[in-house]
């Protein structure tokens, strides 16, 4: 029994002609025919028996506790640092609306007041590494305020006996010698790249209207012959989603990326009037499918965030999970999206502010973002609700948002099913569309009669 | 350091990047030298070519210290570099 009232969760979901047990927090997963499903489902009345008894020993085990939001003081797991709201870029699925940002860029003694005030709580909790995130806007649009912040966490980790851990999510359009720079002190780096020119250049045009794909590209072989660790990430739209195979085994020839991210698009009103759209959730679970087999042939990773199950979680999301992220106006935030876009969803993520040379965190405010992952009537009977759980707070699980699948539910049911399968019954399932459907639209995947 | 002097690492000078700082290797003196916070940021700097005043603005900020304190410790490490051989003087009055 888990430290709730609630039993431990077992799910069934069809999968053609059998069903997916799973039960996260047990650690238990098995196909079986609707048969043993159905002993399963009756095991109150009677002990099953074979492979079914095998099964029920192992879910009358003690599973572990519901993962639950932090308690007490904030406990970030990285600092999150916006050096600037500005981009060089005009994505036409811009969901940071940098093509209105100001170009205000954080004063660099909030980034390393930030910085410093991470290093002692890393050195407080017992820590070992010191973890800072850079977003935007493009971080690089603000050059001096990454270098210092980043030298500044080495020089913090080193007078602490810690160990400097640097990223970035970053477009890839400046020079060289900047490129070079995020490879030689970075330890890992996200670079957006959707594609071949034609896929690249439409989602991703420079401010100019010029494309974007040779800079890009040059970033991904200065990054790929440098230390760091770097991932590519694609974002998938109507447009490009037939073409992911295709891109991931160009990925890994030409640049021999860690690991290849592969989201789909978030619409948005300039997105939607551009005629870009999010890709069928179909083709997009089939199509990743295929793209993530190509990168395996390689040894490269590819990963698509919702689907992730090595460990039950309670979000994904930096909200709810003791994010920092730091505004360039030194505003203190458990998101990095802008904040009209939480507004407009009726949030305020709003952690406190840095005032007066100090970082102040509001304890009701934390609190507040701690318990917002947690209601989301949409995935109380879904069997992601401990790897998906909900997605983007701010995009996707919002407070009152539908109560029904959208299409990131059906790609990521369908994902999730598919890596809990393995390969072969995963490409079966993703050749059959009706199969498929049948899946992603089970009213309730939880089997009324799990044991407490 | 001064207005319009530029500084460059010569080839026999190799340096990696280290978690709490820099390593120089000076192959024609097989000497080396272990470059820690602030130097580390210094050294990054002016081996990508910096110009002066923001080196010493940046060394300023990421060392917590005054500009004038910052503009001293960086002339003093670029002299000790250039004396030791990582560093030689490209062009400029100086």
């Amino acid at each position: 029994m888990t430290r709730s009232e609630q039993p431990a969760p077992v799910y069934a979901l069809p999968v053609l002609d059998r069903w997916l047990v799973h039960a996260p927090l047990h650690g238990a997963t098995a196909l079986v025919n609707s048969a043993a499903l159905a002993r399963l489902r009756d095991r109150d009345n009677g002990a099953p028996a074979g492979r079914v008894a095998e099964l029920d020993d192992l879910l009358a085990r003690e599973p572990q506790s519901e993962p639950r939001p932090h308690q007490g003081p904030l406990r970030p797991q990285f600092l999150g640092l916006i050096p600037t709201r500005a981009c060089n870029l005009r994505c036409l699925y811009c969901g940071f609306g940098a093509a209105q940002a100001p170009c205000d860029q954080m004063d660099p003694r909030i980034a390393v007041a930030a910085v410093d005030w991470m290093a002692d709580e890393v050195q407080r909790e017992g820590g070992q590494t010191l973890d800072v995130h850079f977003f935007g806007g493009e971080p690089m649009a603000a050059p001096d305020v990454v270098e210092v912040a980043a030298h500044r966490t080495r020089a913090a980790a080193a007078e602490r006996g810690l160990t400097p851990r640097l990223e970035a999510a970053t477009n890839g359009v400046y020079s060289e010698d900047r490129a070079r720079f995020l490879g030689d002190y970075f330890d890992w780096v996200v670079l957006s790249f959707d594609g071949p020119p034609d896929i690249h250049d439409r989602h991703r045009p420079a401010a100019g209207g010029r494309g974007s794909f040779e800079a890009v590209a040059r970033t991904a072989r200065i990054l790929s012959r440098s230390p760091a660790d770097f991932s590519l990430r694609i974002c998938v739209s109507q447009h490009n989603v037939s073409r992911l195979a295709e891109t991931a085994r160009w990925f890994c020839d030409d640049f021999q990326p860690a690991t290849i991210d592969i989201e789909t698009l978030q619409p948005t009103p300039e997105s939607e009037q551009a005629g870009l759209l999010p890709p069928d959730p179909y083709a997009f679970a089939a199509n990743y499918w295929r793209a993530a087999r190509e990168a395996e042939r390689y040894g490269v990773r590819a990963t698509y965030s919702a689907a992730l199950t090595e460990a039950p979680r309670a979000t994904f999301c930096p909200v709810g999970n003791d994010a920092l992220i730091v505004s360039p106006d030194g505003r203190l935030s458990a998101c990095y999206l802008p904040e009209g876009e939480w507004q407009a969803r009726g949030l305020d993520l709003n952690l406190g502010r840095f005032d007066d040379g100090a970082i102040r965190l509001e304890a009701d405010c934390i609190e507040r973002a701690r318990s917002l992952p947690a209601a989301q009537p949409r995935c109380q009977q879904c069997f992601c609700r401990w790897s998906c759980a909900g997605g983007c707070v701010v995009n996707h699980s919002y407070p009152g948002c539908p109560e029904t699948y959208d299409g990131f539910c059906i790609q990521t049911r369908i994902l999730t099913a598919c890596s809990l399968l393995g390969a072969s019954l995963a490409d079966d399932l993703l050749g059959d569309r009706a199969a498929m459907e049948a899946l992603a639209f089970e009213r309730s995947d939880l089997v009324e009669t799990a044991h407490g | 350091m001064g207005s319009g002097i530029k500084y460059r690492c010569p080839p026999q000078v190799a340096w990696t990047v280290e978690s709490d700082g820099i390593l120089l290797l000076n192959a024609a003196t097989a000497s080396s030298r272990r470059l820690r916070y602030p130097e580390a940021a210094v050294w990054d700097w002016i081996s990508r070519g910096e110009s002066c005043d923001r080196i010493m603005r940046k060394t300023a900020a990421v060392a917590k210290m005054e500009t004038e304190t910052a503009r001293r410790l960086v002339l003093e490490a670029v002299r000790s570099w250039v004396e030791a051989g990582f560093l030689v003087v490209e062009n400029g009055d100086g």
